[in-house]
C-alpha cells in the first residue's frame, strides 16, 4: 500500500518491494522450477505445521537465513529500504519508538515510553526510554530521535516515512526540552501519528549525525551489525545490552539465494533455517517435511482493482455496484491464489480487524450485477481495459482469474500488459481501470493515501466531503473507542461512494527448520528476531 | 568472429611478409585500425545505453526511492544525481570521470562502483577460468577421439551431446544441485562462499556452478572439434602425410588439429564471451556473486554508473579476447600471416 510502503513492483516476498529485474528469471526460473521440485521433491500431505514445540528457550545459536527479495543498492538506512533482505537487517539493528499491534494497531512502548497528546491532538509529547546506550556505547537520548524525525521530514534523504509525517509538521515542529523528552508540534490534528508512523518499518530511529556506513553504523537494538555485503548477506551479533533482554541467538547470518527454487533445496537440505516468503507455488514443496515448517501470515495484502470515476463508464455508480455484484470473491481465491487468503467486502482491512464494519459481507448476485448494467445503458455488456503486469509478483494471476470471474456477467476484460518497472510510472494513477496492492494499515492512513481530497494515489478521482469530515473528526478524536465506531464508519462511507475493488485479502508464507522456535513475523512485515531460540 | 576479417583483402595480397619493414608496418596499422574501431565501438554501446538508460529521471527516481515518492523526493533526487542537466552533459561527464578512474557511485548513491563491480569480474573471471579449464580439453579429446573412430560410439555421442545442449540451464543446474548438494550433500546449496569463505569452502562453492556450465560448452566445442577433424583427416595433406610415413599420432596433432584449431580458436573466444557475461541464470541459480547478476540488476534498475562500467569492463575483455584470437589464428595458419602467395 502506497502510504506505508515504499513498494516497487515484483517481490514475491512479504514485501514486494525491489524493482523486478529478475521478474523475467524468476518467472521462467520459478515456473519451472516449481513443477521440477514438486515432481522431484517431497509428497505434498495436508500434515500439520504446528509444530510450535514447547519447551524452555536455549542460549546460544546462529541462525542462518536465506533471502531472495535482495539488491545490491540496499543501504542501511530504514528510510531507503526496498527490499525483504534490507527490512530484516535493518528491524534487528533500529528500534521503533513504539510497537504496533498488527491487528488493533495499538502501540506499546518500545524507545518511547508515554506519549500524551494535547487535547486536540495538535502536539505530542514523548518521554523516552532512559538507560537505553547506542552499539557503539553513547547514550540515546532525545536529540537522535530529532534528528530522525528531522530525516523524515527531509526531501533530499528520501525517507518513506516522509509521506506519512509531512502532511502534519514542518522540521520546526520538533523540539527537545530536556535529554528524555521529545515534543512534536503538528499543524493539524492527528491522534494517529505516532501508530500511523510506527507502523512503517522505515521509522527505525537512528543516532544523531550517522553516515549509515557498515562499518560505523549503530542501532538501539537486539542485534548489532557485524558485517553487510549489500546483495550477497549481512551478520549480526547479540547486543547483551539490550534494554529489552538480551536476545537467545548469539548470531545471525543471512545469505541472498535470489532463486526460489534453490532457496526451497537449502532449507530441505538443511543448510537454512529460516527464509524470506515464497511465492504460493512452491509451498507444496515444503510440505510432508518433519525438519521444515511453512508459516503462513495470514492476510498479507489485499489486492485493489481501482476505476478512474471521472470518465465512462465508471463515473455511473451503478457500474460500479454490478462490477461487486459479479466478483465471485470465493472463486477468484481460489483460482488466483489457492484459497490462501480471506473475501472481503471491498474495505482495506481485513475481517479480524476492529475497524471492519461488523456485519459487512461481499454480496455475489449475477442476475443483479447484469440488470445494474442494463439500467446504466450497458444492456450488452460492459469492456474494460484494465492494466496489469506480469511482473509484479501475483498480480496476473489475480487479474486473469478475475477476468474469467466476470465474463459471465458481461463484463469482458482486456488485459493491458506493462513491465514491472514501466507500470508504476506509466499505469498507476494513469490509466481508466489499474491494478494495485495495498498493506495493512490505519485505515486513515489509507484514508490519506487513496480517498481524501488532495491524497496523492487517489486513482478513481472521486472526492466526498462527508469522508473527509469523518477522517477529520478521527485525527481529532483521542478517544480510542470513539474512533473505531467512526473507522467503520467511514469505511463504509468510502466503500459506497469510491470505486476500489478489493476482493480479497491473501495470505504470504515463509519456511522455518522446525527447530526454530519463537520467531515473530507479523502482518506489518516486522520480522522479530529477538525472542527466536533454536532447540 | 575473428577480427582480422575487418581487414581488407587486397592488404594480405601484397608483398607484405612479417619480416620485412614493411609487412612490420602494415600488421601494425591493421592492428591500430583493428582497436580504434573497437574502441569506437565500445564508445557508441556505451552512448547507447547510457541514453537508454536515463530517459526518465522520474522513473530512476521511483526505482530507488519507491513507488510513492514525493514530487519534492523526486526533485531533490534528480537533483542530487545531476539528471536535470541535458543528457549529453551528463554523458560527458560520466565519460570524463570513468577514464579517469572514478566509476563513480552507484543509482542509490549507497556504494561506489568499483568495489562492487571488480570482485563480481573477478568472480565471473574464475568461474570461466575453472570451467574452461576442464571442459575444453575434455571435449577436444573427445572430438579427436570419435572423429577418428567414427562408428556407434560417435553416433552414441553425438545424441547424448545434442540432448545436453539442448536442456536448459536451470534444469541442469537445479538436477545438478538436488544430486550433488541435496541428496550426497558433497557440495553446498548456494555457492555464496566464492569471494569471502575459507579457500576450502571457495573450491568447493565452485564446482556445481561449473559442472553446469560445462555442460553447455562440451557439446558445442565437441562438434566443432569432431567437424573440424573430420574434415582436416580427409584432405590430401593429411593423405600426404600419412604416405611420407609420419606416424598416426603426429598427423593426427600437428597436422590435422592444426588446421582444425582455426574454427576451435573462434568458438571458445565465443564460449569465453558468453561464459563472461551470459551465465545470469547459473548465477542466479546457484547465488554466484558474479557479473551477470549484477548488469541485468543495473540494467532493470536504471543504474547506469554501474551498468556502463560493466558494459565497458566487457567490452574491452572481448576486445582483447579477439585480438588474441587473431593472433593464435594467424599463428596457426600460415597464409594469414602476410606471406607471399
Amino acid at each position: 500500500m502506497a502510504a506505508n510502503h515504499p513498494e516497487l513492483p515484483d517481490r514475491d516476498s512479504v514485501f514486494t518491494l525491489a524493482a523486478s529485474r529478475r521478474s523475467v528469471l524468476a518467472a521462467g526460473g520459478l515456473g519451472l522450477g516449481a513443477l521440477f521440485l514438486a515432481a522431484c521433491g517431497g509428497n505434498p500431505s495436508s500434515s500439520p505445521n504446528d509444530s510450535k514445540a514447547s519447551g524452555k528457550p536455549k542460549k546460544g545459536g546462529t541462525l542462518r537465513v536465506s533471502i531472495s527479495d535482495a539488491d545490491t543498492s540496499d543501504a542501511l538506512d530504514p528510510g531507503l529500504v526496498l527490499t525483504a533482505n534490507a527490512v530484516m537487517c535493518v528491524n534487528s539493528i533500529f528500534d521503533r519508538l513504539l510497537n504496533i499491534d498488527d491487528t488493533t494497531f495499538q502501540a506499546t512502548p518500545s524507545l518511547a515510553t508515554s506519549w500524551t497528546p494535547n487535547a486536540d491532538a495538535t502536539e505530542w509529547t514523548l518521554k523516552l526510554r532512559q538507560g537505553v546506550k547506542w552499539h557503539d556505547g553513547s547514550d540515546f537520548t532525545s536529540k537522535d530521535v530529532a534528528f530522525t524525525v528531522n530525516r523524515w521530514l527531509d526531501p533530499k534523504s528520501g525517507s518513506s516515512v516522509s509521506l506519512l509525517i509531512a502532511p502534519y509538521m514542518e522540521a520546526s515542529g520538533v523540539t527537545t526540552p530536556d535529554p528524555s523528552t521529545v515534543v512534536l508540534k503538528l499543524k493539524k490534528p492527528n491522534s494517529l501519528l505516532l501508530e500511523s508512523v510506527c507502523t512503517h518499518f522505515g521509522s527505525g530511529i537512528v543516532k544523531d549525525g550517522t553516515d549509515f556506513k557498515a562499518a560505523t553504523v549503530a542501532g538501539t537494538g537486539p542485534f548489532k551489525l557485524k558485517s553487510w555485503k549489500p546483495g550477497q548477506g549481512w551478520s549480526l551479533v547479540r547486543n547483551d545490552a539490550y534494554w529489552g533482554g538480551a536476545p537467545y541467538l548469539d548470531a545471525i547470518e543471512a545469505t541472498v539465494t535470489p532463486d526460489q527454487g534453490a532457496k526451497l533445496q537449502g532449507v530441505l537440505a538443511g543448510s537454512t533455517d529460516v527464509t524470506d516468503t515464497f511465492p504460493v507455488a512452491l509451498w507444496a514443496g515444503l510440505q510432508g517435511h518433519d525438519n521444515v515448517a511453512l508459516e503462513t501470515i495470514k492476510g498479507e495484502r489485499t489486492w485493489v482493482f481501482t476505476f478512474d470515476q471521472s470518465q465512462a463508464p465508471f463515473d455511473d455508480p451503478r457500474v460500479i455496484e454490478a462490477i461487486r455484484l459479479a466478483t465471485d470473491r470465493e472463486t477468484l481465491l481460489k483460482t488466483s491464489f489457492q484459497g490462501h487468503g480471506t473475501v472481503v467486502a471491498d474495505v482495506p482491512v481485513p475481517t479480524d480487524s476492529p475497524f471492519y464494519p461488523s456485519g459487512l459481507k461481499p454480496e455475489y448476485d449475477l442476475a443483479k450485477a447484469k440488470q445494474l448494467l442494463a439500467d446504466a445503458g450497458h444492456p450488452n455488456g460492459l469492456d474494460i481495459e484494465l492494466s496489469t503486469s506480469s511482473g509484479v509478483a501475483g498480480m496476473s494471476d489475480i487479474a486473469q482469474a478475475w477476468q474469467q470471474v466476470v465474463k459471465e456477467a458481461g463484463i469482458n476484460v482486456k488485459l493491458k500488459e506493462y513491465t514491472a518497472s514501466t507500470y508504476w510510472t506509466k499505469a498507476w494513477l494513469q490509466t481508466p481501470a489499474y491494478q494495485d496492492y495495498w498493506h495493512n494499515n490505519l485505515p486513515t492512513v489509507d484514508f490519506d493515501a487513496f480517498y481524501r481530497k488532495g491524497a496523492s494515489w487517489n486513482g478513481t478521482h472521486h472526492e466526498d466531503p462527508s469522508l473527509d469530515a469523518l477522517a477529520e473528526q478521527i485525527l481529532a478524536t483521542t478517544d480510542a473507542a470513539k474512533r473505531t465506531g467512526l473507522m467503520q464508519q467511514a469505511l463504509l462511507e468510502a466503500r459506497k461512494t469510491f470505486s476500489y475493488l478489493m476482493p480479497l485479502f491473501v495470505d504470504a508464507g515463509y519456511a522455518r527448520a522446525s527447530k526454530v522456535q519463537g520467531l515473530k513475523w507479523n502482518k506489518l512485515g516486522s520480522v522479530d528476531f529477538s525472542r527466536a531460540w533454536i532447540a | 568472429m575473428s577480427v582480422s576479417t575487418l581487414v581488407p583483402i587486397e592488404e594480405s595480397q601484397t608483398d607484405a611478409s612479417p619480416r620485412t619493414v614493411r609487412g612490420r608496418a602494415m600488421r601494425a596499422r591493421a592492428l591500430s585500425r583493428q582497436l580504434a574501431m573497437a574502441v569506437l565501438t565500445i564508445l557508441l554501446i556505451s552512448f547507447i545505453s547510457f541514453f537508454a538508460m536515463n530517459h526518465s529521471a522520474d522513473q530512476l527516481g521511483k526505482n530507488v526511492l519507491g513507488r510513492q515518492a514525493t514530487r519534492a523526493q523526486l526533485d531533490a533526487f534528480a537533483a542530487s544525481r545531476g539528471l536535470d542537466r541535458p543528457m549529453i552533459v551528463q554523458y560527458l561527464d560520466w565519460l570524463w570521470h570513468f577514464v579517469g578512474g572514478d566509476w563513480g557511485k552507484n543509482l542509490a548513491a549507497t556504494q561506489q562502483v568499483k568495489p562492487i563491480v571488480l570482485p563480481a569480474f573477478t568472480h565471473t573471471s574464475e568461474l570461466a577460468v575453472i570451467t574452461l579449464v576442464w571442459s575444453v580439453p575434455l571435449a577436444i579429446a573427445m572430438g579427436v577421439a570419435v572423429a577418428r573412430r567414427g562408428g556407434p560410439i560417435d553416433r552414441g555421442l553425438f545424441v547424448v551431446m545434442t540432448v545436453l545442449a539442448a536442456l536448459p540451464e536451470f534444469v541442469v543446474g537445479l538436477t545438478v544441485m538436488i544430486i550433488l548438494a541435496v541428496q550426497l550433500r558433497w557440495f553446498p546449496v548456494s555457492s555464496n562462499a566464492i569471494g569471502q569463505g575459507t579457500p576450502a569452502e571457495q573450491v568447493k562453492a565452485f564446482v556445481l556452478p561449473s559442472l553446469t556450465l560445462g555442460v553447455g560448452v562440451v557439446p558445442y566445442i565437441w562438434r566443432i572439434t569432431r567437424a573440424s577433424v573430420l574434415e582436416s583427416l580427409s584432405a590430401p595433406y593429411t593423405r600426404a602425410a600419412v604416405l611420407r610415413g609420419l606416424r598416426r599420432h603426429r598427423v593426427i596433432w600437428s597436422h590435422a588439429f592444426r588446421s582444425a584449431a582455426v574454427p576451435l580458436v573462434n568458438a571458445i573466444a565465443i564460449n569465453i564471451i558468453y561464459l563472461m557475461g551470459g551465465v545470469i541464470i547459473v548465477e542466479n541459480v546457484f547465488a554466484v556473486p558474479g557479473l551477470g547478476r549484477l548488469l541485468l540488476a543495473a540494467i532493470a534498475q536504471g543504474d547506469s554508473q554501474t551498468a556502463l562500467a560493466i558494459i565497458v569492463l566487457l567490452g574491452t575483455v572481448f576486445v582483447v579476447l579477439g585480438l588474441l584470437a587473431d593472433v593464435l589464428v594467424t599463428y596457426l595458419n600460415p597464409r594469414l600471416r602476410g606471406g607471399a602467395r
